[in-house]
């Protein structure tokens, strides 16, 4: 007991001073500053949950706030949960911790206390508010309120133990595949996106729900366990009550046993000896934009920092494909001169370039990967600076990579785009070639500012990736050029005659062909002589 | 093969790494460079393979000047740093097709090259591991197989032998001497005198910056042993 008290007590000093990584801010403010984050996220949830309860209870659909609270919680505590299992499954202190005098049962415990606890954090706060709006508003007794708090323990165990089965599954996918690292990348933008998607239009879906309650129950149905709970926790139903413990219960046994596992190394044993060696080879300069590729591939942090703006576009784009321009609900309230106007009609093909340049520009302000491009190479720079590859071409080789990975997507972006507001082949010509040159510009800003404020001596690459002035200037600077091009951009909408149009894209195309012409003379010189200056 | 002419190099803040170094290494040779910690080892060799840009001198390696025509110098030598940070996320393999391609080594002679080179230093079996995975031992070998890879003409070693086991240290020093006699050089740092005694055909000592010592190995130690002789010349220039 006292060694688990121990190690509580480390885990939660641990937590506090990622909050104060620098080791300057005084322990009690990094503690404050955990507090007030816990506070805002707990109050942010519970306002959401509070109020969505509050929309259902008014239309009669009590049972069916439940199960919607209940809902979102768990999409809560999996996405805390996928993104803690993306992470190495085995961390940097067990070997320590298992060399120590302390049973196992009190490390698998400490560690998953941590998680578990947070995990009953979101089930509490969605749900507490949605018991009390339910008993008080609904009129049901207390006995709800009660059923409810005690499942409320019983429910974290399901995210957990799908978080935990996920954490194994990327851990030998890392060992086996290639792939391991970017399946963990991709799963956590995937949850993130769906947090997104989900929490904040819960509200919106519940207003929009026009069903009696009888077809709440059949909707509730096609996710049975779910239902289950909800059931245990509204009627107290016997049957559904045994069949919650069986489900969360029975998971939380198979969660620490995966733990447990995992503390003496989920060791899939992958023997790589019997695998055939490639001698594949490519010519210098393909061989440096490879390995560029890899080493952004390897690395979540910088995938997940980088491209998440070119999978919002993305999603943007597919959204707008799908339910079609015209009856986006902005462009369908346009009104010219108090009239209503049919917008596919009245904008002719430049301006709907105009329109998506405006867009994509912004998706692109967030999309590059260069600035910590030079940063990341740390202390295996001598790698680089010691092979006969000129500068030049190691700088061009991260410029292609950023470009290489938004490019494409937002080619065809623009491509689905002027389709779906039938704009016309020259309106999207013109779209390609706007977007294509800022994005080139963002990803210059972002190489020179990554070499002024270069950073080699970092111990964890995430102190470049994620931070540091290189990225937050580029950020700026991209975000104010993205600014200064709507104007134009707009003007021609104003104006809103095609020779304006053309006069007014070209006129955009010709600034930032120039502006791409100094960053690149910029690289070129300034560029290669500061990298040369650089060593780890 | 390697030529430094009255190299300086004088680090910002006005500290000297390196004071009026000159030494020459010639085709066939090995050059041990011993001195104290600080004394320059490294500052002269990251000079040498261009990582250290210096205010005065030349350095030529087979009559190519690294400061004038850096592209061209560099591919005809290898360099082995004393901690070699490789791409820890790469396998083995997949680091030493990247250091193949920029120096163009030819599929066909790849195979061969890294297969004997790996079998000679024991690694083969962990070539498709990632080198995160590897121990500092296995990276100082996978950087020894990449070194080696392109066949250079000069090969640059700083510290080689720290973190190899003794039958790895053993083929190392057996591959230096079989790279030198096919006419290539060798120029490495070592704080292993003995090993230095045994291998090198010539000798280095620098202290401070400057050069207090060099020529064949019976010119600078004569009938005492490397190590009487570095501790004297060291003390004498204190």
């Amino acid at each position: 007991m006292r060694t688990l008290f121990l190690l509580l007590r480390t885990e939660f000093l641990s937590l506090v001073n990622s909050f104060n990584k620098k080791g300057k801010t005084p322990f009690i403010i990094a503690a404050a500053g955990l507090v007030l984050l816990g506070l805002f996220l707990i109050g942010m949830f519970a306002i959401i949950g509070g109020s969505t309860a509050f929309i259902l209870v008014e239309k009669d659909l009590d049972e069916f706030a439940i199960y919607l609270s209940l809902s979102l919680s768990m999409i809560i505590a999996l996405m805390f949960g996928v993104t803690n299992s993306t992470r190495d499954a085995r961390s940097n202190d067990t070997n320590m911790l298992l060399s120590m005098p302390i049973p196992k049962a009190s490390i698998v415990i400490s560690k998953l206390l941590g998680m578990y606890l947070l995990d009953v954090l979101c089930a509490l706060v969605m749900l507490v508010p949605t018991y009390l709006i339910v008993c008080l508003a609904g009129g049901h007794s207390f006995a709800l309120f009660a059923r409810g708090m005690f499942i409320a323990f019983l429910i974290p165990a399901l995210p957990l133990f799908i978080s935990l089965g996920i954490s194994a599954m990327i851990s030998f996918l890392r060992k086996a595949t290639k792939f391991g690292q970017i399946a963990a990348t991709f799963l956590s933008m995937a949850v993130l996106l769906l947090y997104m998607i989900v929490v904040p239009n819960i509200s919106s879906y519940a207003e929009s729900m026009n069903i009696t309650p009888a077809e709440s129950v059949t909707k509730m149905k096609q996710i049975l366990p779910f239902y289950w709970i909800t059931e245990a926790i509204y009627s107290g139903d016997i049957l559904c009550f045994l069949l919650t413990l069986i489900i969360t219960l029975v998971p939380m046994v198979l969660a620490v046993y995966i733990h447990a596992r995992g503390l003496n190394g989920v060791d899939f044993h992958v023997d790589n000896s019997k695998k055939s060696r490639s001698y594949k080879a490519a010519s210098p300069r393909k061989a440096v934009l490879a390995m560029e590729f890899r080493r952004y591939f390897s690395s979540a942090n910088y995938i997940m920092n980088t491209l998440f703006g070119t999978i919002l576009l993305v999603a943007l784009t597919v959204y707008l494909a799908i339910k079609g321009v015209g009856n986006i609900d902005i462009l369908e309230e346009m009104t010219v001169n108090g009239e209503k106007v049919e917008v596919l009609s009245h904008f002719t093909g430049m301006a709907w370039a105009a329109i998506w340049a405006i867009l994509i520009n912004f998706f692109a302000a967030i999309t590059y990967t260069t600035p910590p491009s030079v940063s990341v190479e740390g202390k295996r720079i001598w790698l680089n600076k010691t092979l006969p590859i000129a500068t030049k071409d190691i700088l061009l080789a991260k410029l292609l990579v950023s470009m290489m990975i938004f490019e494409p997507l937002a080619i065809i972006c623009s491509i689905v785009l002027s389709i779906a507001s039938r704009s016309g082949i020259l309106s999207c010509l013109t779209l390609i070639l706007i977007t294509t040159l800022f994005h080139i510009l963002c990803s210059m800003v972002g190489l020179i500012f990554g070499l002024v404020f270069v950073r080699l001596d970092w111990t964890n690459e995430a102190q470049v990736i994620k931070s540091g002035m290189a990225i937050v200037l580029t950020m700026v600077v991209c975000f104010l050029l993205a600014f200064l091009f709507v104007a134009p951009l707009v003007a021609s909408l104003i104006i809103g005659k095609d020779p304006v149009y053309y006069g007014i894209l070209g006129g955009v195309i010709v600034i930032l062909l120039g502006l791409c012409a100094g960053a690149y003379a910029i690289i070129t010189h300034y560029g290669v002589r500061k990298y040369e200056s650089l060593n780890g | 093969m390697l030529k430094i002419d009255h190299l300086t190099k004088t680090y910002p803040g006005g500290k000297v790494g390196v004071a009026d170094l000159s030494l020459e290494v010639k085709p066939g040779e090995i050059c041990g460079f011993i001195g104290h910690n600080g004394a320059g080892k490294t500052t002269t060799i990251k000079a040498v393979v261009g990582l250290h840009k210096f205010e005065q001198g030349t350095i030529t390696i087979d009559g190519i000047s690294i400061s004038d025509d850096p592209l061209k110098a560099k591919s005809i030598i290898a360099y082995i740093p004393d901690n070699p940070e490789l791409y820890d996320n790469l396998s083995g393999m997949q680091f030493l097709n990247f250091v193949a391609d920029v120096f163009r080594v030819p599929k066909s002679e790849r195979k061969a090259r890294i297969e004997a080179c790996a079998r000679e230093l024991e690694i083969v079996d962990s070539l498709n591991n990632q080198i995160a995975s590897y121990s500092h031992g296995m990276k100082q070998k996978l950087a020894i197989i990449a070194a080696f890879l392109h066949e250079p003409k000069l090969l640059i070693m700083d510290e080689p032998f720290v973190g190899l086991d003794p039958k790895a240290a053993f083929s190392v020093k057996k591959m230096m001497r079989e790279f030198c006699d096919k006419g290539n050089a060798i120029f490495f740092s070592t704080h292993v005198l003995e090993v230095a005694e045994k291998l090198c055909d010539k000798i280095a000592i620098i202290k401070d910056g400057k050069l207090i010592a060099s020529g064949t190995m019976e010119e600078v130690k004569g009938d005492a042993s490397l190590e009487e002789v570095f501790l004297e010349v060291t003390e004498e220039a204190n």
